[in-house]
């Protein structure tokens, strides 16, 4: 089979599973482990799309959070249908992170990173010192679900059970992985790649830094603040806690853990994570020791993430191999 | 009809005057060599052209129009495009795709079509690789099209960095130190595709060290000594000037030896 096909036939194959097994799994536990694969796979692509321009976010929940809160804020005291708070936190969250990477995207590496951590802090503190709107330390409870949907003729779709959040979960994700594949696979990544690669070098071949760095972060932070406003609904709490730094490192840590370098890598990362945390049923710090020992095993023997496993063996193979025939 | 011109460009790092009032004109068609000792400002010069930091004092006119103080991608819209003396690369792709990746001024790209209708954009894109060949064509390196940057020998690096500015198709092209590493043969085959090139009709400044190629590339050369220009002239004025001599060349002998 040739490349495309196999590809063909994994992506099938995860349409079906995905179609089915709500359909099979009817244990709410279950549910709940896959709808937090999915967000978690949309909180680690995006901040892949920030890795990919070569700038290392520490406050991806920050912008989570902003979804969030803008999601839940809009439904409960204006009234707004969920179907529609769900874009505009999108595009509000993209909104705040252009004003932040005015000013920020410009910082490489380090400097980047702290700025952002500091953001997610201000956001913080933010949720917790101004109680009217956010609601202070208890922060927003009774965030109401989504709206049934009706379809003619098909029998009503409605948000009273995890089936329901499982496909909404899923078609988000989808959405996510096409819009970031397509751009991935487009004249736009190469300018990253460029970007990533040597930023003095794509400067001096007519490439402007600011633009394409604001168009990446400003992307990936409007799926980001989708993905706050689904998690908003679905869990229907949200506090200050919910969007600290363990989020922001969480994301970091399931991209590095799958590896960079393709898409896949932080979808396997957030599944094989979050499936793991949750079958040794690892909360709080238990959760953070794991997730801390995987990456650091990753990062001494795997260094490419978990998508390089092939490759490596078929490298150890062929040195096996070698050694034999001497 | 002059292309590039430098009125009083001045850079001061701190007490340190890199250039000083540095008047040049580049014209038309023109092969110009930037020569002097290390240290004279010969890279400031282009990182001044090119924008990569701001002159203390002075102007940049290109083309009669005020460049100074663009933003360094702005400058290679205009069509001025500099290579590195360090060579710098797009290492971890292929050759063929680090061409491919410069080619963005060109590519015309239109976001939201390509992302609406990934096929629209086919054959525009296989025009694009037809036009990186024929750059990869005319540097030598395209045999090696398919390799990591990263792998290739220094020679090779030296011209792909040269393609990737090419891709851009600029007016001006500014080389630091084209030919720095090589030994005497490949110098020559560098020397060589520098004559193709300006032979497209390309406008080229040179930093050099290699006298060989200075002088036999070069319709005009410009010497800099601390940061100021001490002479300029054909390569047989060059030569023939006493103070040039005795700033960099250093003993007559040196030019007959090379």
């Amino acid at each position: 089979m040739n490349r495309p096909s196999v590809k063909m036939f994994l992506l099938c194959t995860v349409i079906i599973m995905v179609v089915i097994l709500p359909m099979l799994i009817r244990d709410p536990y279950y549910l709940d482990i896959m709808i937090m694969v999915a967000f978690n796979s949309i909180l680690a692509l995006t901040w892949r799309t920030i890795m990919r321009i070569g700038q290392l976010s520490f406050g991806h929940a920050a912008f989570i959070g902003i979804g969030a809160y803008t999601s839940a804020l809009i439904v409960m005291k204006l009234g707004v249908s969920f179907w529609l708070a769900l874009p505009i936190s999108g595009i509000v969250s993209a909104v705040i992170s252009l004003l932040i990477g005015f000013t920020t995207l410009r910082l490489k590496g380090m400097f980047f990173a702290i700025t952002t951590w500091a953001f997610n802090e201000i956001m913080r503190s933010a949720y917790l010192i101004f109680k009217n709107p956010f609601g202070g330390a208890t922060g927003l409870y009774g965030i109401p679900a989504p709206y049934h949907i009706y379809f003619y003729g098909l029998p009503l779709f409605s948000f009273d059970n995890k089936q329901a959040y499982c496909y909404l979960a899923f078609l988000l994700l989808s959405a996510t992985v096409l819009v970031l594949l397509r751009i991935e696979n487009s004249r736009m990544g190469m300018l990253f790649d460029a970007i990533r690669v040597d930023d003095n070098l794509a400067e001096s071949i007519g490439i402007s830094l600011m633009r394409y760095k604001c168009v990446a972060f400003a992307i990936a932070c409007f799926f980001a603040g989708i993905a706050g406003s689904f998690y908003a609904h679905y869990i229907s709490f949200i506090s200050p806690y919910s969007f600290e730094l363990t989020l922001s490192v969480d994301a970091i840590v399931f991209s590095m853990v799958g590896g960079l370098a393709s898409i896949m890598g932080p979808l396997i990362g957030a599944g094989v994570l979050t499936i793991l945390s949750n079958l040794l049923h690892a909360t709080g710090f238990f959760k953070m020791i794991i997730f801390s020992i995987f990456l650091v095993l990753v990062v001494l023997f795997l260094p490419d993430g978990i998508i390089s496993v092939p490759q490596r063996t078929k490298m150890l193979l062929a040195r096996i191999s070698k050694k034999g025939m001497d | 009809m002059v292309l590039l011109q430098t009125k009083n460009l001045t850079k001061s790092f701190g007490g340190l005057t890199a250039v000083s009032d540095l008047n040049i004109k580049v014209n038309k068609g023109e092969i110009v060599g930037l020569i002097g000792p290390n240290g004279a400002g010969k890279t400031t010069v282009f990182n001044l052209i090119t924008s990569f930091f701001p002159p203390t004092k002075g102007n940049v006119i290109f083309k009669g129009e005020d460049i100074t103080g663009l933003k360094p991608d702005k400058i290679a819209k205009k069509g001025i495009v500099r290579t590195f003396q360090l060579t710098r690369l797009f290492g971890e792709y292929s050759v063929v795709k680090n061409v491919l990746m410069a080619q963005h001024l060109r590519s015309h790209m239109n976001f939201w079509l390509e992302f609406l209708m990934p096929f629209s954009t086919r054959s525009r894109e296989a025009a694009l690789l037809q036009h990186a060949e024929e750059i990869l064509n005319l540097m030598g390196l395209y045999e090696k099209r398919n390799e990591l940057a990263k792998n290739l020998p220094h020679g090779h690096q030296r011209s792909l960095g040269i393609s990737i500015a090419l891709s851009v198709q600029p007016e001006l092209l500014l080389l630091d130190e084209p030919t720095t590493g090589m030994n005497p043969e490949e110098s020559k085959t560098m020397m060589q595709r520098i004559q193709n090139i300006a032979d497209t009709g390309m406008t080229i400044v040179l930093i050099e060290h290699d006298m060989k190629v200075v002088m036999g590339l070069c319709h005009r050369i410009i010497v800099l000594n601390y940061g100021r220009k001490i002479a300029e002239g054909t390569p047989q004025e060059i030569i023939e000037n006493s103070e040039v001599i005795q700033a960099y060349l250093g003993v007559p002998d040196a030019v007959a030896k090379n």
